[in-house]
């Protein structure tokens, strides 16, 4: 295994099957080969590197978990402490070993979501990553959530969505009489990437007819009806 | 037809650990696997592609088996015990098999990603 020296830039290629359990322990830069290093955690908690024999993502992954209890009221500061993330994944392996180990959204209780996001970015608006953005939501009926998440989440490691760094993160929202799945992007204004994100999500996601796919810029989501509604034949937004 | 057969030497893949200390060391192939995937290359650099069908087949792998380190307790989200597909709770349309085993695969057709 090659140990990470504090006072060298070392850059992990392999790790001996035998290390894997250290595997986690060891920080380490990972080198998307284009010059980005997407492992700039603001965090402080260690990041992760592909084990020997799986296969890398384009990015790290950490997953996230929130739910609201009826008592609280929704502020900010109680969702930020309601929210915890679960573990971040650099591989294909590693992201089966923790979706395999999470329940379903479908089966999960009460207001809950699961958050996807790309390491070093926190699934909240204040994010820097975020805070010029929006998301597409699309709103299921109940028993249709765990399969479209599952199939977002796919698209979205595998990079299918091909809009450059723009995706941020996918959200399940498991909610009372109906469930959310919803992507957000970095820049809510960039028509291109939004646009392209849509048929990526009517592609990959196959919805159920008459499924409306709404537009919200992150600022626009804080002031009561004020939705950005993307018109679906003409593209263009009202 | 082929002639009196000659048997070589059979030894162990030889793989060989690089350290490097800088981006401009890291190999031209570095970003290539045996496993096929897709690799498209653009100005700048390559980017990791998978499609559905390529990550749903990684799911059964011993390497993807275990939980992870660290996996926070949280009652009725995480679990030690692999979850399989709970499907009591989905319209299912078609069954996929796979190899004879369990299924893993979410009832809905096929689509061409």
């Amino acid at each position: 295994m090659l140990a990470r020296d504090a006072n060298r830039d070392i850059w992990c290629l392999f790790f001996s099957p035998k290390d894997e359990e250290d595997q986690e322990e060891t920080d380490c830069h990972h080198d998307n080969s284009d010059g980005t290093n997407n492992n700039n955690n603001n965090n402080r908690r260690k990041t992760v590197c592909p084990g020997a024999g799986e296969h890398p993502l384009q990015y790290n992954y950490t997953f996230w978990y929130s739910r609201r209890t009826p008592s609280r009221p929704a502020s900010s500061q109680s969702y930020e402490q309601n929210i915890r993330q679960i573990g971040s994944v650099a591989s294909v392996e590693q992201f089966w070993r923790f979706y395999s180990h999470l329940v379903r959204p479908g089966d999960l209780s009460g207001h809950s979501d699961f958050h996807l996001f790309k390491e070093g970015i926190k699934p909240m608006w204040e994010d820097e990553s975020n805070r010029s953005g929006g998301k597409w939501i699309i709103r299921l009926r109940k028993g249709l959530a765990s399969r479209f998440w599952e199939n977002i989440i796919l698209a979205m490691l595998g990079e299918q969505f091909m809009v450059g760094e723009e995706i941020c993160g996918a959200v399940v929202s498991i909610r009372f009489q109906e469930d959310i799945l919803s992507i957000w992007n970095r820049t809510s204004n960039d028509q291109t990437t939004t646009s392209r994100i849509r048929d990526t999500l009517r592609r990959v996601l196959n919805l159920p007819t008459n499924s409306i796919m709404e537009y919200k810029t992150h600022t626009d989501s804080l002031r009561p009806a004020q939705v950005s509604h993307l018109d679906s034949d003409s593209g263009k937004s009202l | 037809m082929s002639t009196s057969r000659q048997f070589s030497e059979s030894r162990a893949i030889p793989t060989r650990t690089v350290l490097i200390n800088d981006t401009t060391q890291l190999p031209h192939d570095y970003c290539t696997t045996p496993g096929g995937t897709l690799f498209s290359t653009t100005p700048g650099g390559t980017r990791i592609i998978y499609d559905r069908k390529f990550l749903l087949d990684r799911r059964n792998s011993p390497i993807a088996q275990t939980a992870p380190a660290h996996l926070p307790v949280i009652p009725g989200v995480t679990s030690q015990n692999v979850l399989r597909e709970n499907k009591k709770n989905e319209a299912n349309n078609h069954i996929n098999k796979h190899d004879g085993k369990p299924i893993t695969d979410d009832a809905q057709f096929e689509m061409d990603i």
